[in-house]
């Protein structure tokens, strides 16, 4: 065997798999399809260029945008310093039905999507690991709360995150830094909003970035946030988890991790005389030669699309339909959260006060919407990130006619308070929301493109209406004016949390992972990314994959030391 | 080797002289980018002055920076030669012209007396800025207004002008790195709404 373990994928839950794997004792080998990042790089991290260093003031040329990016300029996070970091949709195509927009957010390098992520960082609650047993949609979760837990803990302890301890139910608590305090608008916001409506909370959003450094981030060269609000573009000062920033150096400390770039994973190789995945075929992204690396134990950590597409893309005698696919529920149940439903409020009655730094987050109103476990109009529920600024500037400036002076006077001005509310929905696994193989069209490695057949329904329009309807109502609460409110949710995916597409279950005959993220079919086998999803909460859910990972690669290392796989 | 990555090389040594402690007197105009001198796009002798008096009366030297010293004529004509797409060139191109052409008797407007082209363009700009019913570019965006490319052209001269280091750091306020968060400030005569990348 060439390694211990083989981690496909260095983002978010490869990170993290790779350095409990690591620490456990494995040799093992992480795979990136896309090039070598560094940290620090002024080409790869674009936080020092200050405003007006920004090429074009930030914008991608128009013409290159649309050819290139139709689809990652949907991303509030792609500018001119962060186009490096995004994909080309022309270099890496997929499909839907003409009818049905999927938005595939992506980019390949060393850390995935860890780079660009929001931070936001939440547990799920009790309430979410019971919801597919109490309502019947999806497969139930062969885990409950408590068996994730200690997970979350040591994961939060580990990247850091800053936030508020607040005894919510369908929030739990974490092991926290000190958070970044809501302003004074935002104090008079929460208790406007927690009077008129004693069941919701607004608290400071959880966040991924350093408000204290630890000593165990300190010695991954680690430094506290510097509040600039810049956290797409990297992070010089490692303020803000990311593989690049903790997890990867934290397992290249212990002299066990190999990192190879550029290694598209074409697919994974399975003996069916054991019954055990032996390695994984990988084309250089560049030159298109093939190896094959070999490994006692595989975590898939592909991103959910890209998992689906390995597993699909492993067909065998033994398994035509595609690798630990027995159960056809492979690339199916593709969940995301409602996005883009947005309330902008305006106030003239808060506090004539300001605030110092840019905040690498905002508050949170976590779901407060049948927390029975019951449905009434609509199943499960929604939370809201938000936050309450002042502006000025160009933006006042444009906000009425005029030149000369008295434009730039009004520039000068600070701006009223403005709010945005941005509602956040639990989209409910539905086994037509899939994601297939093409039967006919390729990349430029000759890997069939996934075709991603995705669609909201009932439910979720009925919560996108609920959650405009008490955005209005907050806002209002608070002696706001509602300026905008946009209601028609944004294409599926955009909402950056795709997941779903290898559930965890407790039957073989429809999940495809155990309650370990183990492949009831292929027993070294573990998938820890968001394709392990059994349902979506409405919370952001890089925690909880990094959680699954870390629990996974515990048990997998106690797997091989026993024997066992 | 960084071509079409948005980080071309000057953005680098840019970097590496930062890191290396020069000061910060390097140019913001040729950061953000200008049209390279053999360029097609550029405007000519008389597009220039029509510009530069357009920009120069909507944001006017006074007691602190105008459009002029931050150099908004060269870095709009940067952004159509560097990042506009022929309709949007063609667009911005209209708006000039018909700002040209308030002018009487086929004059030059850059010719006019200055008090006759703030008189003009104030006409002008509150014509084109009259709500519209139209759609909303943006849910951060400014109200749809009349004549959206007169107010494209008028967001692009503002966003370069408070995207310059002078008035960002003067007429607004900018700290790129501020350390920390303070979550309560006094406001006081001296407070500027802070410009830059925004809040969250």
């Amino acid at each position: 065997m060439d390694f211990d373990a083989i981690v496909i994928g260095s983002g978010m839950s490869g990170g993290i798999a790779a350095k409990e794997l690591c620490e456990r004792g494995l040799k093992t080998l992480v795979l990136e399809r896309g090039n070598l990042v560094q940290r620090g790089n002024a080409a790869d991290s674009t936080d020092w260029m200050r405003p007006w260093e920004l090429p074009n003031a930030g914008e991608i040329p128009q013409e290159q945008l649309a050819a290139d990016y139709p689809i990652q300029s949907q991303c509030y996070a792609l500018s001119s310093a962060t186009q490096h970091l995004f994909v080309k949709d022309s270099e890496h195509p997929y499909t839907t039905p003409e009818d049905k927009p999927f938005s595939w957010i992506r980019g390949y390098h060393l850390g995935g999507r860890s780079i660009m992520w929001g931070r936001q960082t939440y547990r799920l609650s009790a309430l979410d690991f019971e919801a597919n047993a109490r309502d019947g949609h999806g497969a139930d979760w062969p885990i409950r709360y408590d068996d994730l837990a200690p997970w979350y803990s040591h994961i939060e302890n580990f990247i850091g995150v800053s936030g508020s301890v607040e005894g919510i139910d369908s929030l739990p608590d974490g092991d926290f830094l000190p958070p970044f305090e809501l302003n004074d608008a935002e104090v008079q916001f929460k208790g406007a909003v927690e009077s008129a409506f004693p069941e919701r909370r607004v608290i400071p959003g959880r966040v991924a970035n350093l408000r204290e450094a630890r000593e165990h981030h300190r010695a991954l060269g680690r430094a506290p946030c510097q509040v600039r609000s810049l956290c797409e573009r990297g992070c010089a000062f490692g303020a803000y988890h990311s593989s690049i920033n903790s997890s990867l150096p934290a397992a290249r400390l212990t002299g066990n991790l190999t990192v190879v770039t550029d290694a598209i994973v074409h697919s994974i190789v399975h003996d069916p005389a054991t019954g055990k995945a032996t390695g994984v075929r990988v084309i250089d992204a560049n030159t298109k030669a093939t190896t094959t690396y070999s490994a006692r134990v595989i975590f898939c950590n592909a991103s959910t699309i890209g998992t689906a597409q390995i597993l699909l893309n492993s067909t065998s005698e033994a398994m035509p339909r595609g690798l630990a696919n027995g159960s056809d529920q492979v690339g199916r149940n593709i969940m995301d959260h409602l996005y883009g439903l947005l309330t902008i409020g305006a106030f003239q009655n808060m506090p004539d006060s300001y605030y110092f730094g840019r905040r690498p987050t905002g508050f949170y109103i976590p779901r407060y919407r049948n927390l029975d476990g019951v449905g009434g109009e609509y199943l499960r529920g929604y939370g809201f990130q938000g936050g309450l600024s002042r502006n000025g500037g160009p933006g006042a400036a444009m906000a009425v006619p005029g030149i000369g002076e008295e434009l730039k006077a009004r520039a000068r001005e600070l701006g009223p308070w403005t709010m945005f509310l941005a509602g956040f929905g639990e989209i409910l696994p539905h086994a037509d929301n899939r994601v297939t193989m093409h039967p006919t069209q390729t990349d430029q490695w000759g890997i069939p493109v996934p075709h991603i057949d995705v669609a909201l329904r009932d439910n979720e329009m009925k919560l996108a209406a609920a959650i405009q309807a008490d955005g209005r109502a907050m806002v209002e609460a608070a002696g706001g004016t509602v300026v905008t409110s946009l209601g028609d949710p944004a294409p599926p995916g955009l909402g950056i949390h795709e997941m779903g597409t290898a559930r965890m279950g407790r039957d073989p005959a429809t999940s495809v992972l155990n309650k370990w993220n183990q492949a009831h079919e292929v027993p070294n086998l573990f998938i820890t990314d968001g394709a392990a999803m059994a349902s979506s909460g409405c919370v952001n859910p890089s925690l909880t994959y990094m959680a699954l990972s870390a629990r996974a690669a515990e048990t997998a290392a106690g797997m091989l030391a026993q024997g066992v796989i | 080797m960084f071509a079409g990555l948005g980080v071309d090389r000057r953005a680098l040594l840019r970097s590496a002289l930062l890191l290396a402690g020069a000061s910060a007197v390097l140019d913001s105009v040729a950061a953000i980018g200008q049209a390279a001198a053999d360029s097609p796009l550029r405007y000519d002798a008389a597009d220039m002055a029509l510009l530069s008096a357009v920009a120069d009366r909507i944001l006017p030297r006074c007691d602190t920076v105008g459009a002029l010293d931050v150099g908004v004529p060269a870095l709009f004509e940067g952004l159509m030669a560097n990042w506009a797409s022929p309709a949007t060139r063609t667009a911005m191109a209209g708006v000039l012209a018909a700002i040209n052409a308030l002018a009487p008797a086929g004059r030059p407007f850059a010719s006019l007396p200055q008090d006759r082209q703030v008189a003009l363009l104030t006409a002008h700009d509150a014509a084109a800025l009259a709500p519209s019913t139209g759609p909303r570019a943006s849910p951060f965006g400014p109200p749809p207004a009349a004549d959206p490319a007169y107010q494209t052209f008028k967001q692009l001269v503002l966003t370069l002008f408070y995207l310059s280091e002078p008035a960002l750091t003067q007429e607004l306020a900018y700290t790129h790195v501020p350390g920390r968060w303070d979550p309560s400030v006094p406001v006081t005569p001296a407070t500027r709404p802070e410009g830059g990348p925004g809040m969250f």
